[in-house]
């Protein structure tokens, strides 16, 4: 173990100013609400940025427990982007919220939580980062005290989330008891050595569903409708948006690195998971009325598409799952600001509150169709280039992974026709429910959020070469 | 830069126009008028200047878009595309001119017909893939909403059939994308998205027998071909005037399109392979399809089938893989193009003027509108195959290669042009002749703005079925680069 | 410019310019007038044309020719010319043209549109009789389709509207299955020439189809012309039509558009494919024999004049074939010669029953009776014509009767006597007709009705005619000399007995 050095203190500048807002958020008096707001956000923006700047930068701190690379700062630079942009739009929300200030700390901890997964080098960093983001994120659904269902998402989040990080911990142990070491490298290295073991495998699975509860995947995804649903939009935004993400990162590592020497058997188990959890999650949002509900299940089909490019496992196809991330991150943040407007100016989200709706709000109507398209996989927007790798990367690598692909591309179609139907509510049915209130004129923070999303999502759409270069710099370093 | 990405681009910029300027909607259909005429007067320069006798793709750009991913922003033309790409430009600026009296959301429709004419533009002149998807695929988003917006009772359920269907056949055309993408990669020793170089590649004919059948599903949905068929009806019944125009016009186009740009010039061999179940499947269009327009008393849907049948002609042409039969099929696109265009403009008439397709509840029209008769009975005879008009050549064309391939199997392809004319004649007799309905008593003719694209596609539809060796001249090429691909 | 292309194009023109006419005059007077004398150009043109016609060319050698490239891509040539088979087909239709626009004079509706149509098909007639390329010919013979189909279906009777569409599609089912034996010709020529062509004499002077090919392709040509000729049992389009059809359309359907018929089976099926013709010659003529026979007897059973008429065509066009059928020179020129023949005289038959439906309202003959004494300008004129339809002696309509026996004879003897019954029943229901409806005595709502007589519109073409006939009857060399000239080259292909 050597000391800290300095240098390396300045690697660690983002989680230090994280903490640092943190806390003083929390001094805020109760009446700043505005200021808590414009610190969170110009904090992470500038957090977003410090981290952008530590790209090329390879170092190990704190003896190699935590490691800076450029699959950690392209994950972090990831991560506080979306969550920028997520408190951008949560101003309107917390406006008329007794506890603002707190909703802001709880965010900023849960990103400081969230960066710290991607450095990790062993399970027990990762573990540390990881709950600390869900333990911030798990009374958020509730701090609404307006919204009557907020309790229960929370309750229901709460207990799925402490019965996972119990399955991962138990997970964690056996791997420990096995390998005798938590690094994520260190064990890999004793599993390829040792060959095929049951106890590293039952370590696996165990990790797996544990994560896979984070992720939402089929069967554990039971909590993700309800909380999502349940939560207000601006908070569901978040957990789906941005503390869903984490559980990625973590699985890349764990599969891709780890557990890599059994990558055709893990591979497939988690190819499976995906399968199974698209194709549940869109027949499940097939079903709904509730657009809420809808787009609720909509991330849990997500939550499948996502991982195929880390089953597949090339550069490619990691860079793919990279790209789907930042997709659906912006579609959901969107999607869920939107959702926000919607049920503040129509009493409801269900879809009879969507007919019509391009003549009574037309801008974010029009904003919300290109989000939809984009979760569709309509071309050239960010929604498309992430399948569209992970699709084609996975035909690359042929045999069962052209299973996958065909399976990615069939519930690519079937959850357009979901997303389709509120395009079509919107712009070719008649208004069947009436404007409760008038569109304000003036600062809307909601759409600033919206159309922040929309716009990444275009212009990443149509020049997506860096980003794709940079997930594909990021998806080399993994290893 | 190439002038082809010039033209991509207008539409698109009319249609950010209109956008901005959406609080004015009557200004909407000028701006659309004057950048779809420019696009019409700037393939003018396109037709000008391309050269007959150079094999290769004319005024060609390759920019480099998505490197890391061997994708490129590459567009140009070949005698394949020209005729359609030149027939997009036209009917997107006849439809315009057409839908002159548009008021509903009119800055919304002319902006999407904008899009729509760069989409298909796009697919006509993408020279890498998957500037070739993403075109392919951006024209279904403004055909959905001019179908559900401005379509007719079930607009709702035609425009996601629409949608969903033709997506479906997308993302398989998607797959097969893929998977050349990666054999082709392994021959090249480079990854490249590039059409012309993946289709350089060579592929061996195992590999083709695969990828064959995804692209040949993909295509004829779009096509469309019995059985997948059933989405175009429906679309076509909802759908408004213009959009009618356009789908049938040149969407349908797109399935012909690449049908031969990528399932048979990419993977000849297996097309070979494959003749027995593309002729299955062109038979049964063209025979079920005239069938079923017998049975119609939706006008509309009626053409909408004799479309089906028609495009048959063209599958079964591309089967034949011989000189006659390619080049029917590619005429018969271009053919198809502007004489449905002039059907669906007759049928809108009918049913602006009338306020019903339904051919029982029409009749006696003549003695109130000649000049809207006239012009649909010319339109039916174009349509039907008569000497002298362009779907007569294709038609021939056609009928001569399956002859030449397939013996008497032509019997059944002229079973399709004998039903035609039988279905065609008898609607229009009803229609124009007969006792007229107590409540049309008051219809009033054609409008000019009706009028004149109709004439306009009347006399190319004449010209170019009395000299179709213009056009054959600019054809020529890609049928001789079929004929090479497959080894003939 | 060569007169031929002129005389082809000139009625496109007139019916264009007949038709801007109308639209911008809107009076009758002027468009009747005018039609007239745009009528009268195309005769002009083609006895001018006869003039210059040269009798001491080989047979086979075409006259008034032009050739040129037109669609490269399939060798398809713009070619025509005229020889002994064509020039008095062409002949026939350029004289009726204006004596059917002036037997047209009392109609009412939509002129310029009628008498557009009209010069639409003769453009379309001109076109099928001079055609010497295969996609030209297909091209004008469909074209003449299309006025005839709204003639019927405009001015037709009350069931025009089924009429018009069986007349399309029959004929139009008949035109595909030519084509497809014409594809067969233009690849088996493809073989031997190494490039492609269309075009009529290159096959047939560098082409020998082989014998195989030759009795595949024969009866799909067969077919398509039997249909247009009719033949039993192709016919059935045929009485329909005519019923249906307005007395113009019908004057042209008999005396000119069967003959597309005829004309493609001397020219194409025979002139191409003899071997092949020789091959089948007996199962025609039997067909050609029933058709004599099956339509007299069907005439004799009519009630309806006009019908009865359109059977007797059928009957007329049977011995046609039959004459073609026996591949002997005299008979055969007699079946060409009654191509010629029944133009005129049916052009006669069909007038006078549109004069009678015209002035009394019905041509039924079980409702008439009694004509003559109301009508007898009418009367005799039909006495006229319905003798020269059954062969009398002296009139045009007697000597292909008396060719083709005469050639037929000396082949067939037992057919040449079946066939010969047929006289007999064309005979009966002449008479038995004119016996019924002309003669006895008029009932009295006939003559209440004070029907009009032949009004000068409608005597100046019947006389014309009925001129024709008589004198080209007692003194036929200079019609059959231009057929022998005509036909000589296709007797030799087949071998026939000279």
């Amino acid at each position: 173990m050597s000391s800290l050095t300095l240098d390396q203190l300045i690697l660690l500048l983002p989680e230090l100013l994280l903490l640092l807002v943190a806390i003083i958020i929390m001094l805020l008096p109760k009446k700043a609400h505005n200021f808590a707001w414009a610190l969170a956000a110009v904090a992470l923006a500038v957090d977003t940025l410090m981290c952008a700047a530590l790209w090329g930068i390879e170092a190990d701190i704190m003896g190699g427990a935590y490691r800076m690379d450029n699959f950690a700062v392209f994950a972090k630079v990831m991560l506080l982007a979306m969550g920028c942009i997520n408190i951008i739009g949560s101003h309107d929300f917390t406006e008329t919220l007794p506890k603002a200030r707190e909703y802001y700390a709880l965010l900023v901890v849960a990103m400081l939580g969230l960066i710290i997964i991607p450095s990790a080098t062993d399970f027990i960093t990762l573990t540390i980062g990881f709950e600390l983001a869900s333990i911030a994120t798990y009374t958020l659904p509730m701090i609404d005290s307006n919204n009557p269902r907020g309790k229960e998402a929370a309750l229901k989040y709460y207990l799925m989330g402490a019965f996972s990080s119990a399955v991962i911990i138990y997970g964690l142990s056996l791997l420990y008891g096995f390998t005798g070491s938590l690094d994520i490298m260190a064990a890999a290295e004793v599993i390829a050595v040792l060959g095929v073991h049951p106890l590293p495998a039952l370590a696996y699975v165990l990790l797996l569903v544990g994560f896979g509860y984070k992720m939402a995947m089929v069967p554990m995804h039971m909590w993700a409708a309800d909380t999502y649903e349940g939560a207000s939009e601006a908070t569901t935004g978040f957990i789906s948006g941005v503390t869903q993400k984490g559980a990625f990162i973590v699985a890349m590592k764990l599969v891709l690195v780890t557990f890599v020497f059994w990558s055709p058997v893990s591979a497939l188990l988690l190819g499976v998971l995906c399968a199974v959890t698209m194709t549940v999650g869109n027949v499940m949002a097939l079903q709904q009325n509730d657009v809420k509900r809808m787009l609720a299940y909509s991330s849990v089909a997500h939550a499948g598409n996502i991982p195929v490019g880390i089953a597949v496992g090339s550069v490619m196809g990691v860079a793919g799952s990279f790209l789907h991330i930042w997709a659906h991150a912006l579609m959901t943040i969107g999607a869920f600001f939107a959702l926000r407007l919607v049920a503040k100016h129509k009493g409801g989200t269900t879809l009879s509150h969507f007919r019509g709706l391009a003549k009574q709000l037309p801008w974010v109507s029009a904003a919300l169709m290109l989000i939809l398209l984009s979760y569709g996989g309509v071309p050239p927007l960010l929604g498309f280039w992430g399948k569209m790798l992970m699709v084609v990367s996975a035909i690359g690598r042929g045999g069962w992974y052209t299973v996958l692909a065909v399976i990615l591309v069939l519930n690519s179609a079937l959850s357009l026709v979901y997303y389709a139907r509120v395009i079509r509510e919107m712009y070719t049915k008649p208004v069947e429910v009436e404007l409760i209130m008038t569109p304000k004129k003036g600062f809307c923070s909601d759409c600033w959020a919206i159309w922040l999303t929309v716009a990444l999502l275009l212009v990443m759409g149509l020049l997506p070469n860096m980003l794709t270069e940079l997930a594909s710099a990021a998806a080399v370093a993994l290893w | 830069m190439s002038i082809i990405t010039v033209l991509l681009a207008l539409p698109l910029l009319g249609a950010l126009l209109i956008l901005a300027l959406h609080k004015q909607p009557a200004v909407a259909k000028y701006i659309a008028l004057a950048a779809s005429l420019a696009v019409l007067i700037g393939s003018g320069f396109v037709l000008a200047g391309y050269d007959p006798a150079l094999a290769d793709f004319q005024f060609a750009q390759i920019t480099e878009w998505f490197p890391a991913f061997g994708v490129s922003f590459a567009v140009g033309l070949d005698s394949l595309s020209l005729p359609l790409f030149l027939l997009t430009a036209l009917l997107g600026f006849l439809v315009v001119v057409y839908s002159w009296n548009i008021t509903e959301r009119a800055p919304f429709y002319f902006g999407l017909l904008l899009v729509l004419e760069t989409g298909v533009l796009g697919v006509f002149s993408a020279l890498d893939f998957f500037l070739f998807y993403i075109f392919w695929e951006i024209v279904l988003i403004p055909m959905f909403f001019l179908i559900g917006i401005w379509g007719g009772a079930r607009r709702s359920y035609a425009s996601m059939k629409f949608l969903i269907y033709t997506h479906v056949a997308s993302l398989i055309m998607l797959l097969a994308i893929g998977a050349m993408f990666f054999k082709a990669g392994e021959i090249l020793g480079h990854y490249t998205f590039l059409i012309p170089e993946i289709t350089a590649a060579g592929f061996d004919v195992g590999f083709q027998l695969l990828v064959f059948p995804a692209l040949l599903f993909a295509f004829c949905v779009k096509l469309p071909v019995v059985p997948v068929h059933t989405w175009l009806p429906d679309a076509h019944v909802e759908a408004p005037t213009a959009a009618s125009v356009l789908l049938a016009g040149v969407l349908l186009k797109m399935g012909g399109y690449g049908l031969i740009r990528v399932a048979y010039l990419i993977n000849p061999d297996a097309a070979m392979l494959y003749t027995p179940v593309v002729v299955v499947l062109a038979l049964l269009s063209i025979v079920y399809g005239s069938y079923a327009a017998f049975t119609q008393d939706d006008l509309k849907k009626l053409i909408a089938y004799s479309s089906i049948s028609h495009m048959g002609f063209v599958l079964i042409g591309l089967a034949a893989m011989n000189e006659a039969g390619i080049l029917g099929a590619v005429y018969q696109m271009v053919a198809h193009g502007l004489i449905s265009a002039m059907l669906f403009m007759a049928c809108g008439v009918i049913q602006h003027n009338c306020g019903t397709r339904q051919i029982s509840l029409l009749g006696g029209l003549y003695g109130k509108m000649p000049v809207a008769m006239t012009v649909m009975v010319l339109a039916f005879f174009a349509s039907m195959g008569i000497p002298g008009f362009m779907g007569f050549f294709a038609e021939f064309s056609v009928m001569l290669g399956v002859f030449e391939r397939f013996g008497l199997l032509v019997l059944l392809v002229a079973l399709g042009a004998v039903l035609a004319v039988g279905y065609y004649l008898w609607a229009f007799q009803r229609v124009a002749y007969g006792t007229l309905p107590q409540n049309m008593q008051g219809v009033h003719d054609i409008h000019w703005f009706e009028l004149v694209p109709m004439l306009v596609l009347l006399v190319l539809t004449l010209y170019f079925g009395l000299q179709p060796d213009v056009m054959v001249e600019y054809m020529d090429g890609s049928v001789q680069a079929l004929l090479a691909a497959a080894g003939l | 410019m060569n007169l031929l292309n002129l005389l082809i194009f000139l009625p496109l023109l007139a019916a264009a310019i007949i038709f801007i006419t109308g639209t911008v005059a809107k009076s009758d007077r002027l468009v009747k007038g005018l039609a007239f004398v745009l009528s009268l150009l195309p005769l002009a043109l083609n006895i001018i044309m006869l003039m210059g016609y040269k009798y001491d060319l080989a047979s086979g050698d075409f006259q008034y020719a032009t050739y040129m490239d037109w669609i490269k891509t399939f060798g398809i040539t713009y070619t025509v010319g005229l020889d002994g088979l064509s020039m008095p087909l062409v002949l026939l239709t350029s004289l009726l043209t204006p004596l059917v626009v002036l037997l047209s004079f009392d109609e009412h509706k939509d002129l310029r549109t009628y008498f557009a149509l009209l010069f639409l098909l003769e453009c379309g007639l001109f076109g099928v009789f001079s055609a010497l390329d295969f996609f030209l010919f297909y091209l004008f013979w469909e074209v003449v389709l299309i006025p005839m189909y709204f003639m019927i279906l405009g001015w037709g009777g009350p069931r025009r509207r089924y009429a018009a569409i069986k007349f399309f599609v029959y004929t139009h089912v008949a035109s595909l299955i030519m084509l497809v034996g014409i594809f067969a010709m233009f690849f088996a020529a493809e073989q031997q020439l190494g490039y492609y062509t269309f075009n009529m004499l290159v096959i047939s002077d560098y082409v020998q189809l082989p014998v195989g090919l030759q009795y595949l392709i024969f009866p799909a040509l067969f077919f398509g012309f039997a249909v247009k000729i009719p033949t039993v049992p192709f016919h059935t389009w045929l009485p329909d039509a005519h019923v249906e059809a307005p007395t113009g359309g019908s004057v042209f359907l008999a005396a000119v558009m069967l003959k597309m018929g005829g004309y493609g089976l001397v020219r194409i099926a025979f002139g191409m494919l003899p071997e092949a013709a020789v091959h089948y010659a007996l199962p025609m003529a039997v067909l050609g024999v029933i058709s004599m026979l099956y339509a007299a007897l069907l005439a004799i059973a009519q009630d309806d004049l006009k019908k009865m008429i359109a059977y007797s065509s059928v009957s007329h066009m049977g011995l046609l074939l039959f004459g073609l059928a026996m591949m002997q020179e005299r008979a055969f020129n007699g079946a060409v010669l009654q191509m010629f023949a029944h133009g005129l005289i049916s052009a006669m038959l069909f007038m006078v029953c549109g004069i009678l439906q015209h002035s009394v309202g019905t041509r039924r003959i079980g409702d008439l009776g009694g004509v003559a004494t109301v009508l007898p300008k009418l009367s005799a004129l039909t006495v006229f014509s319905f003798f020269a339809s059954v062969g009398l002696p002296g009139l045009l309509g007697f000597i292909p009767e008396l060719m083709v026996f005469m050639g037929a004879f000396s082949v067939n003897k037992l057919l040449t006597v079946i066939a010969m019954v047929s006289m007999i029943l064309t005979a009966a229901y002449y008479l038995w007709a004119l016996e019924r409806a002309y003669f006895g005595t008029p009932s009295r709502d006939l003559i209440e009705k004070k029907p009009h007589d032949v009004q000068w519109f409608q005597a100046v073409p019947l006389v014309v005619l009925g001129v024709l006939v008589l004198v080209l009857g007692v003194y036929p060399a200079p019609i059959t000399d231009m057929i022998g000239q005509g036909t000589a080259y296709i007797i030799d292909l087949l071998g026939g007995v000279r």
